[in-house]
């Protein structure tokens, strides 16, 4: 087993990071925004519909939105889709992050197909966010862009989070093997492995 | 189309490292930042709970809107309870949020299953100290059963 540092050892320069909250309850926008604040984001916007919100994203570069995924009329999973469908690709490729709290059986696959970054269930605890940031910022996934699905790499669980988080497959072999540290097998070696 | 895959520009990439906020820092002053929107969000909790109770009065069948009124405003006290020390109460919201999704489902409607969560409610709001914590946790599994009774229930009569 690989042991391997926890989030515990990384920081976070949000200084200059540029980040849009989307949802329609200003008192979890004030919370989002207090957290934000908390880790140092100093440039934070704030939109109360999918609309307003992609207005500003098609004028404004931003590094990471945080959407509610229930706004009224399942707005913050059709706007996830919408910033998905733009051909600019900074706002297609946005790092998103959407919120939600219950979720309906009839809207689970809403959330798994609208093309976020990562669906992260309520209480948003502030380590919870700071774990997801972390996590976003090392994300390797490839993007994809089909017929039914435009959105970051579904298939996580074949690579499990990255390096240096916590997950339940944190324990998986890394695929970064990294330099070998002792020479390799002769050829006489590895056919006396096989008898 | 065929799936096109790409590896764009990982805007935040360059933000994580060694310089800025540790994650301990981080996540203190946030979360004073966020203890000074308490007395706001214990309104906002108080008057949604309230706002349950005249849902449910006036609430005498079925109804689509009626029950996603319900839902909405459950699913917000689930939302914010957890981070002003109310777990159970989110639970509790979190129960509830579940029961009126399967009325939904099922287009049905039992207001003694509401009462039920409305009453625990109340009193889970005011059970927030730790000597509460197994009395909390107990009205909070026998939502929790009651709610996969009703579903049990609706299961099996089709």
């Amino acid at each position: 087993m690989i042991r391997r540092p926890n989030s515990q050892g990384f920081c976070l320069d949000l200084a200059t990071a540029s980040i849009m909250i989307v949802g329609d309850k200003a008192n979890e926008q004030d919370i989002l925004a207090q957290m934000l604040s908390g880790f140092g984001v100093t440039t934070i916007q704030r939109r109360a519909s999918a609309s307003e919100a992609l207005r500003a994203l098609l004028n404004e570069t931003f590094d990471l939105a945080l959407i509610d995924g229930e706004m009224k009329g399942n707005d913050g999973y059709e706007l996830v889709k919408d910033i998905r469908r733009q051909t600019k690709e900074s706002l297609r490729c946005l790092p998103i992050i959407v919120i939600r709290g219950h979720l309906k059986k009839n809207d689970v696959f809403k959330a798994r197909d609208c093309g976020a970054n990562f669906v992260v269930a309520k209480p948003l605890l502030p380590q919870v966010l700071f774990d997801r940031i972390v996590w976003l910022a090392r994300d390797q996934r490839r993007f994809v862009e089909c017929d039914t699905y435009v959105g970051p790499d579904r298939r996580i669980k074949a690579f499990g989070p990255p390096l240096g988080m916590k997950g339940r497959r944190s324990d998986d072999l890394s695929e970064h093997v990294g330099e070998a540290t002792e020479a390799n097998l002769s050829q006489d070696a590895i056919n006396d492995l096989f008898g | 189309m065929e799936a096109k895959f790409s590896t764009p520009v990982n805007r935040l990439a360059s933000r994580v490292g060694g310089r800025g906020v540790t994650k301990i820092d981080a996540v203190a002053q946030a979360s004073a930042n966020v203890e000074t929107l308490r007395e706001d969000n214990m309104t906002c909790i108080d008057q949604n709970l309230e706002k349950l109770g005249n849902l449910l009065s006036s609430t005498s069948s079925y109804s689509e809107s009626a029950v996603q009124e319900l839902y909405d405003t459950s699913n917000s006290i689930f939302g914010t309870s957890a981070l002003f020390g109310l777990d159970a109460l989110g639970r509790g919201a979190y129960s509830l949020c579940e029961l009126l999704s399967q009325f939904e489902l099922a287009e049905v409607w039992n207001a003694a299953a509401v009462k039920i969560h409305l009453d625990s409610m109340g009193v889970l709001r005011k059970l927030n100290s730790a000597d509460d914590a197994a009395k909390a946790a107990e009205i909070v599994k026998s939502l929790f059963n009651l709610v996969q009774h009703f579903e049990a229930k609706t299961a099996a009569s089709g």
